[in-house]
């Protein structure tokens, strides 16, 4: 009896061992993978610009099942960079976000195309940061457009902080 | 009950919430079990689609890639899904192109290579002139000049695609051609 009871010990740990065995490696990929990957280093690398203005954003829009978030913006004498988070609830087959479709249109109609964009995959979906050059007319306000196929999005992205002038 | 026996139950508690942690990462599963499926989640991670599938079309060098043609609104795409271990991923050529309807037929190309030296194309498009009958694509081989042409014949879907497997860049490009009936050039564009 004691015997058995031994044996059924051994199995049952047996099993644990090998599942906790093949959840480590997995999760640790994943933790390697998800940490940030240089966008502290993007940012820093905007101050070569000169002074930079941060501002939070936080505003999202829904893309089919997911959501697009602008965290926060960066104006400097050369350039607006928006940092920004895409969550997807699909796990698998999730391409990179294809930031360098954003564009950034000034409340004079002018269209701004991205001319940088650095995304990084993770396994909620990625993180990345997307440059504009400076409009023609500067403004206190600007509107970040999601226009790809038949899906649309946009979330208003301002460019001063409250109080200061335009 | 005794020590041992809550031991046991805590235990095979345990070893249930770590299978199906094992389960819900799809460890050993990372992929789809089909090439349609690879395709649908495919489409829906880069948020286009669902197209329609006109053509399924199995790339004959190797086994391991499938290519779907299909429509959606007003693009076409060419969607390839490649067969690894733990199952079916997406594997490019995702993204719709516009077909231009004002033009007789619209065309997109792309490539990829298997680690050696040889490289994959393809070659597709959508044609909008039903007039057209047939598709040509004309390539030259670089070292002895001689003309390889590539025909399909067009059927209701309007689509067509064209496969071929070279040394990297050991063909010339000529042109695409869109033939009537009886074999009349409607529309030639160059290439290269």
């Amino acid at each position: 009896m004691q015997r058995l009871a031994r044996a059924h010990a051994f199995f049952r740990r047996t099993i644990l061992v090998i599942l906790i065995l093949i959840l480590i490696p997995h999760y640790v990929q994943r933790w390697t993978d998800d940490r940030d990957r240089g966008l502290d280093d993007t940012i820093k690398a905007l101050q070569a610009d000169g002074t930079v203005t941060a501002i939070k954003v936080g505003r999202s829009f829904p893309i089919d099942k997911d959501t697009f978030t602008a965290e926060s913006v960066y104006v400097t004498p050369k350039q607006i960079a928006i940092a920004f988070t895409f969550h997807t609830k699909q796990k698998k087959d999730v391409w990179s976000f294809p930031a360098v479709s954003l564009k950034l249109v000034m409340p004079d109609g002018q269209a701004l195309d991205s001319h940088d964009a650095g995304v990084n995959g993770t396994s909620w979906g990625s993180t990345g940061i997307v440059s504009f050059e400076l409009p023609d007319k500067a403004a206190n306000h600007a509107t970040l457009v999601y226009d790809l196929y038949d899906r649309y999005g946009h979330v208003e992205i301002p460019l001063t902080k409250a109080g200061e002038g335009t | 009950m005794n020590r041992n026996r809550i031991f046991a139950i805590v235990e095979w508690i345990f070893v249930l919430l770590l299978l199906l942690l094992v389960i819900r990462e799809d460890i050993f599963m990372p992929g789809s079990v089909t090439p349609e499926q690879a395709h649908r989640l495919s489409e829906s991670g880069f948020h286009y689609g669902p197209s329609t599938i006109v053509r399924k079309v199995e790339v004959p060098y190797g086994k391991h890639r499938v290519i779907f043609l299909g429509t959606y609104k007003d693009w076409f795409s060419a969607d390839t899904v490649i067969k690894r271990k733990g199952g079916w991923f997406a594997g490019g050529s995702v993204a719709g192109v516009k077909i231009d309807r004002s033009k007789a037929l619209s065309y997109s190309y792309g490539g990829s290579s298997d680690s050696h030296s040889l490289m994959l194309w393809r070659f597709f498009g959508y044609v909008s002139d039903d007039r057209i009958a047939t598709v040509e694509l004309l390539l030259t081989d670089k070292e002895t000049g001689k003309l390889t042409p590539m025909r399909e014949t067009i059927t209701n879907d309007r689509m067509f695609l064209f496969m071929w497997e070279e040394k990297n860049g050991s063909h010339e490009w000529q042109a695409v051609r869109g033939l009537d009936e009886q074999g009349n050039v409607l529309y030639e564009q160059k290439l290269g």
